[in-house]
């Protein structure tokens, strides 16, 4: 069940939509993900993981955490969006992806817990926060604010979205990738789940700044 | 195995989502034609590990590749987990085939395969390819399955002993079935396969032989590749392993079979919902139930809200190959619109249209409907009904859209390519749906390369349902609230155009629709009460300042910032325009939005292109984009004016014509970004098919075809008169040794003042003639032509005046329309002409009687006369009787069901247009042949007076359904009747028809004798073409078939009627050589026929390769001489077809002549080759490669320039279409012997067709219009407007001077008398439009100066004078 989560998650680009295979030999669902471009540039011993991560469901964030600092960012993104299909209720609903009417559902709690870490092991870098400035900065632009983020290239005159299947085109890699790169979210069911991500109540005040006692 | 029962209804949930996997696999390869950068080896699966279990090969071709995943995982899962066997597969998408790298891949793949599948391959010459390489392995192959396809591929369909082999022909049930099936409409034939699918399998259970069982595996397989999840797959494929491949039999010998699932099937047609729990919806109460009381309340959207009805494929169900659907889904919710999505297992959506879009009363209850399948609404790919999807669009009786997936191309490739959409999936999915009235055809996704699945464009669907949502809008709000832009055009930009379009009174107009506005509650403010003056006069200021003020009405000023803000895109104008305002449209700080607010309606002026005036920009135009002004004033209309519908008044203006792709727009071509969401209306010619279709393609417009104005007679004037009626005298006094010569030598003389010698090379001198020294014989030959010439003219149909919106023409005015309708024979529908019946009563073929009078045959002159007033009296007897009063035509009468009319059929009494006929002096003629043509007439006069102009454009503002309707010539095709409609092309593949076939050989039969004739009987070696769309749509393919026809090369139908194959006529049957062409295609021809291009350039390369002498084969020598000068095969040499670049339109020539911005003749002619040298090739389809020398090479070699004209009102001077796209004078320029090429013009306007010299034809022109009181009086009668008509007619004269050389200087002298020495004629249009006058004397001065016409001093002093008369006049002085 696991491996089916994993799968059909918030897939991140237009790009595509494949799952990878589910032959009963790869258990991994992270099998044929891409690697990580970069080793991890974080020593774990320096790094102190926090040991309060709230959840108003009961889910485990420590893994993401790891993840996270230990600059396992592929594997962090795809915790990510795991995440959010199981606290948004899609999952129970026999789905593989959320819709974007569920985002209401995605517990304040755990959406900022997820945004601290993201933002503490980037430096500020990536998290929903950050893409949520850009976004409004592009007048909720889709097409802008994914050139912003870096989710497009140019090949040549034209301009298209990273590829995610095959070889990953995005940039797991904190210092090379541009300011909100990380995560991601498909819009490969329409741009209405990212706009209700970064327009989510949570974002409303600060509150989710603080840091859990 | 057991036998299938009906099929399982199955949850689209349970759990399957999950197995729609793949592996990813990066294509690799580069790119293997325009189009389809991917290639098979994407989709080669190899198993990892066979592990002594026997493998088998599988390779696959399909249309579309949603396939792709399912089959993918499932030969995984088998490869995974089957102990008996391993699979090997390999697909292909058809469009792959074209290159030869792909064919030869692909015949290698099926060399060593088990098992072919095929499916949905409905393009002819790739069903060709396919059976080349599958039927010799046929035999071979262990099984060959081919699902719906063209027949001679689901012949080769083999498993077991089961085969169709005889498909069509033999008595097996299947043929029997599919024979049957295959006279009806394409959609039953695919629904009747769906019904056999269902009961099949209950008639196989009494059918226990083995054939019965291989029938069976059959359409199990078919049901399974229906179902086309990976399960439903993995089944077919074990199913046919086991079965049928030896090895896998082999291994399996002694061991458990393995029982394959039954199909597990969707029900055929249901509503779905992405995040619906389990299972479709049958019903709409069902879906309802959960829609309403679950779903809606949860997601926040209010029950009031649009309902927007959503068609879909249910293929892409299936396969869970839907996040392209779900992404409009999700847009439209989150926007707070409801859906309802529904599917349909076949090819006709029709079914669940009906069943699903209506509440239990009967009332439609969604408020637009995007068709996301990009098919025709009944028939898809194969054979469409589109009456049956007509009338049930027509109940429905909302916009509806039909967006395009992109099918052949990924989402780069369609991107990077100027020509945008594919065109076989323009001729398949874009112009089939138009003909069931779809509009809007906007990309909304793409194939990801590396895994074929669909995937959304983010921008173009939220563009989709921005663009939905304001259809539904309309529908909702009042009309009291629902703000209108009208937008009106000035061409070229200058005042005095101001409110031009084609055949329009576009002020009177206008206020005809603000009138009708107002009667339905819409806010038309104080123009409630003002005129037509009133109105002109306020957006062009007070009738004073029309003179005196420089500039128009301006309603709105935006200041840069404002601009910058609201126009995402203002930036990248800069690169050609430089930073805003620019100079056009703009005081320097702001940019001017010109035009006038009415209440909630706008009438704005478009801004012109810009570069109008600008050698090089009208050479590079496309490279160009629209100005700041430009852009501006489409923002001001969204933005701040808040539009909810914009409406284009009349033919036509600019906005689709801005640069960017050729169909399927992206969001950086200009004609998307300017119209943006607005919902686009546009009142168009009805004449005009081909840029309507351009205006709906590009610039979204739903277009409401008018009328043009009602044709009349020529009739004859001055000299032209006096001849008739010395000819009359001639006639009657002709015996008379004394009168008779006195009378002929006053003919010759009076033929000579009306520069009838030049079209009468024999007419004798006027100073030596005497008619007593000749014989009877040669007076009679000498009157007869030119008797025969005048008539001609007298008989030319001109419009007359312009066309005001909603006025349907007079009784008297619908006569001279319907007299042209009777005189075509129509053998589809079983009607003679009615010239052909009265022949025959005096015992004479019509034929023979157009032929010798052609040669000027007095007696025969005579008879067409007669027979002609004849056909006029009988038609005006029967429009006479439905006139009432006033003169206009209230109601038909229906006299063929009137008892009255009985009762005088046995009372001996004949209708009275038979009693017309005998009066008019033809007593024998047969009433009862008659009958047919006269039911049909009756018809026809219906269409004509029926009008919904009006009527169309407030449906269509009520967010209703606009009734699609054909463009083209209301007297070939009368359908063209009601206006009102929303015009459509024709299905591309459809032409050449058979009809348009033989008469392009007639025609060039007709050509090539003239040319004969004129030169010793030899044959041209080359002909230089110009082909138009709509000429072509009009005439069904006539001027294509003339290309293939001199090239002796056939167009033949395929299988299901479609022409898309050519053949050589042999030399024996041809019995002449084959003559070179050069065919340069109009930019609107290039985007509405880019298949018959490839069937031309198929067609010119079979000649240029057949092995023929070269006396015989001019294409061949010619090809030859080139590839050896240019160092090319002959193949390549054989380059003949050429267009403007993608994206490109017209030489522009026409613009520079308009406005007089030229230098020398020689400017104009490079910007010919510039603009139009683009070839056109059938080995690399789908791009325009610049190839200017190949296309001067082939100009170099031609004789003679060809054009047609193939209906009366667009005419050599009317437009500067024809002229604009005439090589003459850049023939001359490129031959080695500097000879001006011979000209020629065919007119297949009348029964009689004729083909003319340029000259001639220009001649015919200036003499029923330019120079005719009737034409200039009816012009002058809409004041304004019809000053500026003249002048057009002038200026366009000037345009065959410059390009051909072939204007008499009488036609200038004419002009200039009738325009200018006569004082009252030249102060009226002074005052009705000094713009426009200062243009016309602007005209005469360039001709003189440039060389075109040579006059006294005297003339051109005066001309001078009333120059700087007029500029006074202007600047107010």
């Amino acid at each position: 069940m696991r491996s089916f989560l994993l799968l059909l998650t918030l897939l991140p680009s237009l790009s595509s939509f494949l799952l990878p295979p589910t032959s009963p030999t790869k258990l991994s669902p992270l099998h044929d993900a891409p690697p990580s471009t970069s080793p991890p540039d974080i020593n774990v011993a320096d790094v102190e993981i926090p040991t309060s991560l709230p959840s108003s469901v009961g889910m485990d964030y420590v893994p993401l955490a790891t993840m996270l600092a230990t600059g396992s960012l592929v594997e962090a993104d795809q915790f990510t969006r795991d995440a959010l299909i199981k606290l948004a209720g899609s999952e129970e609903a026999g789905r593989t992806f959320v819709y974007f009417t569920e985002v209401k559902k995605i517990p304040k709690t755990d959406l900022a817990t997820i945004e601290r870490l993201w933002l503490k092991f980037s430096g500020g870098k990536f998290g929903y926060s950050v893409q949520r400035d850009i976004w409004n900065r592009q007048k909720g632009d889709f097409e802008k604010f994914c050139s912003k983020i870096g989710w497009t290239t140019k090949d040549g005159e034209v301009e298209r979205k990273l590829k995610w299947f095959g070889a990953s085109e995005f940039i797991y890699d904190v210092k090379k990738a541009p300011k909100g790169h990380l995560p991601l979210t498909s819009a490969l069911r329409g741009t209405a789940l990212i706009k209700q991500l970064l327009n989510h109540p949570v974002w409303e005040d600060e509150e989710w700044r603080k840091e859990p006692e | 195995m057991s036998a299938p029962e009906v099929p399982k209804q199955m949850s689209i949930k349970n759990g399957w989502g999950l197995q729609v996997a793949t592996d990813p696999t990066a294509s690799e390869g580069g790119p293997m034609g325009a189009f389809t950068a991917t290639n098979a080896e994407s989709r080669r699966i190899v198993p990892d590990d066979a592990d002594g279990r026997p493998t088998y090969k599988i390779v696959y071709v399909v249309l579309e590749s949603q396939y792709q995943s399912s089959m993918t995982a499932a030969v995984k899962r088998i490869n995974a987990g089957s102990k008996n066997m391993a699979i090997e597969c390999v697909g292909y998408l058809l469009e792959e085939l074209r290159s030869a790298e792909g064919m030869a891949k692909f015949k290698e793949d099926v060399a060593d395969a088990n098992v072919f599948i095929g499916s949905l391959i409905f393009v002819q010459e790739l069903a060709e390819k396919v059976v080349e390489v599958v039927e010799p392995q046929r035999d071979r192959l262990d099984a060959v399955l081919v699902f719906p396809s063209m027949p001679e591929v689901m012949r080769m369909n083999k498993v077991g002993q089961f085969t169709m082999k005889n498909l069509g022909q033999s008595k097996s049930v299947m043929g029997d079935f599919m024979k049957k099936k295959k006279k009806d409409d394409g959609s039953s034939f695919e629904e009747g396969m769906l019904k056999l699918l269902r009961t099949l399998p209950k008639v196989l259970k009494f059918l226990p032989s083995d054939k019965a069982a291989d029938a069976r595996t059959f359409m199990m397989s078919f049901q399974y590749w229906l179902g086309g999840s990976p399960e439903n797959l993995e089944s077919m494929m074990l199913m046919l392993g086991q079965d049928y491949v030896e090895e896998v039999k082999k291994n399996m010998a002694g061991k458990d079979r393995v029982e394959a699932e039954d199909p597990v099937l969707l029900p055929d047609k249901a509503i779905w919902h992405p995040v619906a729990p389990d299972i479709v919806f049958e019903t709409p109460q069902s879906y309802f139930d959960w829609y309403n009381k679950d779903f809606c309340p949860d997601a926040g959207i209010s029950t009031d809200s649009p309902v927007i009805g959503i068609i879909l494929q249910k293929s892409h169900i299936n396969t869970k190959d839907d996040t392209h659907y779900v992404s409009l889904i999700s847009e439209l919710e989150s926007r707070g619109a409801r859906v309802v999505c529904i599917y349909s297992g076949g090819l006709d959506f029709s079914g669940p249209v009906e069943e699903y879009f209506y509440d239990a009363a009967g009332n439609t209850i969604v408020d637009s409907v995007i068709n996301l399948t990009g098919f025709a609404l009944v028939g898809g790919p194969a054979s469409q009904d589109h009456a049956k999807a007509v009338q049930v669009l027509q109940r429905l009786n909302r916009p509806y859209m039909c967006a395009v997936p992109l099918v052949f191309q990924s989402f780069e490739e369609w991107q990077s390519s100027e020509l945008g959409l594919h065109p076989i999936q323009v001729a398949l999915q874009v112009s089939l749906p138009e003909i069931d009235g779809a509009i809007e055809p906007i990309i909304y996704a793409g194939r990801e390369g590396n895994t074929g699945r669909s995937v959304p464009l983010a921008d173009r669907v939220s563009l989709l349902a921005d663009r939905a949502l304001k259809w539904s809008d309309l529908r909702i709000k009042k009309n009291a609230e629902k703000k209108l832009a009208i937008t009106i055009f000035s061409f070229p930009p200058d005042k005095g155009n101001v409110g031009t379009a084609a055949y329009l009174d576009v002020f009177n107009s206008i206020n005809a629709v603000m009138k009708e506005l107002k009667g339905k509650g819409y806010d038309i403010g104080e123009a409630a009460n003002m005129s037509t003056e009133d109105i002109i006069d306020s957006i062009l200021n007070d009738k004073e300042a029309r003179v005196n003020s420089p500039e128009l009405n301006v309603a709105y000023r935006m200041s840069v910032d404002e601009y910058q803000e609201l126009t995402p895109y203002a930036q990248d104008l800069e690169e050609n325009w430089g930073p805003p305002p620019g100079n056009l449209n703009s005081d320097g700080q702001n940019l001017l939005i010109y035009g006038k607010e009415f209440g909630n309606v706008f009438i704005g002026v478009q801004p012109s292109f810009g570069y109008e005036g600008d050698p090089m920009r009208l050479l590079f135009a496309k490279s160009a984009s629209p100005h700041h002004g430009f852009a501006a004033y489409y923002t001001y209309l969204e933005k701040i004016f808040g539009a909810n519908a914009v409406l284009h008044f009349g033919t036509h203006g600019s906005l689709e014509f801005m640069p960017g792709k050729q169909v399927g727009m992206s969001g950086t071509c200009y004609p998307d970004r300017l119209i943006h969401s607005l919902p686009n209306l546009y009142y168009y010619a009805a004449n005009n098919p081909s840029e309507a279709t351009i205006a709906k393609r590009r610039s979204y417009s739903a277009t409401i075809s008018y009328l043009t104005p009602p044709a009349e007679n020529a009739g004859l004037y001055k000299g032209l008169k006096e001849l008739k009626e010395l000819i009359s005298s001639y006639q009657g006094l002709r015996e008379n040794e004394g009168r008779g010569p006195a009378i002929l030598n006053s003919i010759v003389s009076t033929a000579w003042t009306c520069n009838l010698d030049k079209d009468i090379t024999d007419l004798p001198p006027t100073d030596t003639f005497d008619g007593k020294a000749i014989s009877f014989e040669e007076r009679d030959d000498i009157v007869g032509k030119v008797y025969q010439r005048i008539m001609e003219i007298e008989s030319r149909l001109l419009p007359c005046g312009l066309h005001t919106v909603g006025v349907p023409p007079t009784a008297e005015e619908s006569i001279a329309t319907l007299v042209n309708i009777a005189q075509l024979d129509r053998p589809e529908e079983k009607i003679e002409s009615i010239n052909r019946v009265i022949a025959s009563s005096v015992g004479k073929n019509i034929d023979d009687i157009y032929r010798e009078a052609n040669n000027g045959k007095l007696e025969f002159v005579e008879l067409n006369q007669q027979i002609t007033e004849a056909s006029r009296a009988a038609t005006r007897a029967l429009v006479m009787q439905s006139t009432d009063s006033d003169g206009r035509v209230k109601e038909v009468k229906n006299v063929f069901d009137e008892l009255g009319g009985m009762f005088g059929k046995m009372m001996g009494q004949s209708k009275p247009w038979t009693e017309a006929i005998k009066k008019a002096g033809f007593p024998d003629v047969e009433e009862e042949r008659l009958e047919p043509l006269f039911k049909y007439l009756e018809f026809c006069l219906k269409q004509i007076v029926a009008d919904n102009e009006l009527g169309a454009l407030t449906d269509a503002l009520d967010g209703k359904y606009i009734r699609p309707a054909p463009g083209g010539d209301p007297i070939r095709n009368p359908d063209v009747l009601p206006t009102g409609g929303n015009m459509h092309s024709l299905d591309p593949q459809s032409i050449p028809t058979t009809a348009a076939v033989e008469c392009a050989e007639r025609v060039c039969n007709k050509l090539l004798e003239r040319l004969q004739a004129d030169n010793d009987g030899a044959y041209p070696e080359s002909v230089a073409f110009t082909l138009w769309g709509t000429d072509n749509i009009k005439t069904y393919g006539e001027s294509l078939a003339q290309v293939l026809a001199l090239a002796g090369v056939r167009p033949v139908a395929d299988s299901i009627g479609r022409v898309n194959k050519v053949e050589l006529i042999p030399l024996e049957e041809l019995g002449r050589p084959r003559i070179d062409v050069v065919v340069s295609c109009s930019g609107v021809f290039r985007d509405l026929f880019i298949n018959q291009m490839n069937l031309l350039d198929r067609g010119i390369k079979l000649a240029a390769e057949a092995d023929e002498p070269d006396e015989m084969n001019f294409v061949r020598k010619h090809a030859k001489e080139q590839a050896k000068e240019m160092d090319v095969s002959v193949r390549e040499a054989a380059c003949r077809v050429f267009s403007n670049s993608a994206g490109s339109y017209s030489a522009n020539v026409g613009i520079a002549i308009e406005n007089g911005g030229w230098e020398s003749e020689e400017q104009l002619q490079n910007q010919f080759l510039e603009r139009k040298g683009f070839a056109f090739n059938a080995d690399k389809p789908g791009m325009m490669e610049q190839q200017a020398d190949m296309f001067k090479a082939a100009l170099k070699t031609v004789d003679v320039t060809f054009q047609n004209l193939d209906s009366s009102e667009i005419s050599l001077t009317d437009v500067s279409h024809y002229y604009d796209s005439d090589p003459t004078k850049v023939v001359q320029g490129l031959r080695d012997d500097k000879r001006k090429p011979m000209s020629f013009m065919a007119d297949t306007t009348t029964a009689n067709a004729q083909v003319r010299t340029l000259s001639e034809t220009v001649r015919l022109d200036a003499r029923t219009k330019l120079l005719n009181p009737k034409f200039i009086e009816g012009m002058l009668a809409t004041g304004y407007e019809g000053t500026r008509e003249i002048t057009k007619r002038l200026r366009n004269t000037l345009g065959w001077s410059a390009t051909a050389g072939e204007v008499d200087n009488f036609v200038y002298e004419d002009a200039n008398d009738t325009f200018i020495k006569d004082e009252e004629m030249q102060r009226r249009l002074l005052e009705t439009n000094p713009n426009a006058f200062r243009d016309m004397v602007t005209t005469f001065l360039e001709a003189n100066g440039r060389g075109y016409w040579d006059t006294d001093e005297d003339n051109i002093e005066k001309l001078q004078e009333l120059y700087q008369e007029a500029e006074d006049r202007i600047e107010g002085v």
